[in-house]
């Protein structure tokens, strides 16, 4: 009875360590894969039908292998949606259902939206990083519509430098600045810088968030939850 | 192994009716000697399901506990059979490749 109490710990302590990598992921996922998880270690140790021994238990876990290691396995194929779309063999058409094709992370806006809020909930720096990153997506989003809008409105659409000694640009749709040294700096070839900017920036906003969000999936973020981590799995082992 | 055949073994296995993640990792070692570890099996099973190619329930045994069970869904069968018609013609191709090389080792 005292053996079996054990392994219920151990098992608990193992489904509390992937419950917490699981972090990044919403919160019904997640329970979802940990019951899962607690099902498959029951019936892999056989807890439910024999009495329990220690060994059953502790051979299940680690044919699991460490907690953080499988919640970032889960985390990795869920935020990147693994899809395969390059064909190494045969031709591109067949891509998508090829079984030797290679397999290229693509992401879905949708997780990404999802994973970003869990970032920003959990942690200072996500807070900080996704206002960065928004801010990106902003800027990017006013040098587009500054091209766009040059051909239907040439004199107010534009990169203005307001003053000589006043450092300051001007992006804007409305009406040109009334300062007396404004000046246009980029006439029409904002059409295609800011759309080369706007385009760069997107991508380069995309890159961060993408690389700041499989770092806080994988749990590297911080010393609290890794450290900790790994010391609870030292000790189930 | 690249993921994609593992991705086909699981849909075959999935094909005649519902099973849970232990049953499809016996069901590949036994019929086809693919060990494939849990820690490869449950993540890939929870990627088909969020693309759509599987469903989930959960079933109570007499196990005491209850088990998530898997089916295919239409879109899990047709990608199964698109992929079954792929490998059959790669694997006729490749044996016809082979046919030149000895059975036994010289």
């Amino acid at each position: 009875m005292s053996d079996r109490f054990a392994s219920q710990t151990k098992i608990d302590r193992y489904l509390d360590e992937l419950r917490r990598g699981l972090r990044a992921l919403p919160a019904d996922q997640a329970q979802d894969i940990v019951n899962e998880i607690r099902s498959h270690i029951y019936d892999a140790s056989r807890l439910a039908e024999e009495p329990t021994t220690d060994a059953g238990v502790a051979a299940a876990l680690k044919r699991l292998g460490s907690p953080t290691a499988l919640a970032s396995t889960y985390v990795d194929s869920t935020v990147s949606n693994s899809t395969v779309i390059d064909s190494t063999y045969g031709d591109s058409t067949n891509a998508a259902w090829n079984p030797f094709a290679k397999v290229v992370h693509r992401s879905s806006p949708l997780l990404l939206v999802r994973s970003a809020l869990r970032w920003v909930s959990l942690s200072v720096v996500g807070l900080f990083g996704l206002i960065a990153v928004l801010a990106a997506y902003g800027l990017a989003a006013v040098f587009a519509l500054c091209a766009l809008a040059k051909p239907f409105s040439p004199d107010s659409a534009g990169l203005w430098k307001i003053s000589a000694d006043h450092v300051s640009l001007q992006l804007g749709i409305g009406d040109p600045p009334t300062a007396a040294g404004a000046q246009e700096l980029l006439g029409w070839w904002i059409i295609p810088v800011g759309l080369i900017v706007a385009a760069f920036l997107s991508w380069l906003a995309t890159k961060v968030l993408l690389r700041a969000l499989r770092m806080f999936n994988r749990g590297r973020r911080g010393l609290s939850f890794g450290f900790f981590g790994r010391l609870t799995y030292e000790r189930i082992k | 192994m690249r993921k994609g055949c593992l991705e086909l073994a699981i849909l075959a296995a999935l094909w005649p009716g519902r099973l849970y993640g232990l049953e499809i990792m016996r069901l590949l070692a036994d019929e086809s000697a693919l060990v494939v570890p849990e820690g490869t099996v449950y993540p890939l099973l929870n990627r088909l399901k969020s693309e759509g190619l599987l469903s989930s329930e959960w079933v109570e045994a007499e196990a005491g506990h209850p088990r998530k069970y898997y089916t295919l869904t239409a879109d899990g069968r047709r990608r199964a059979v698109q992929m079954a018609r792929f490998w059959t013609t790669f694997a006729a191709s490749l044996g016809a490749l082979l046919l030149p090389l000895p059975k036994e080792e010289p």
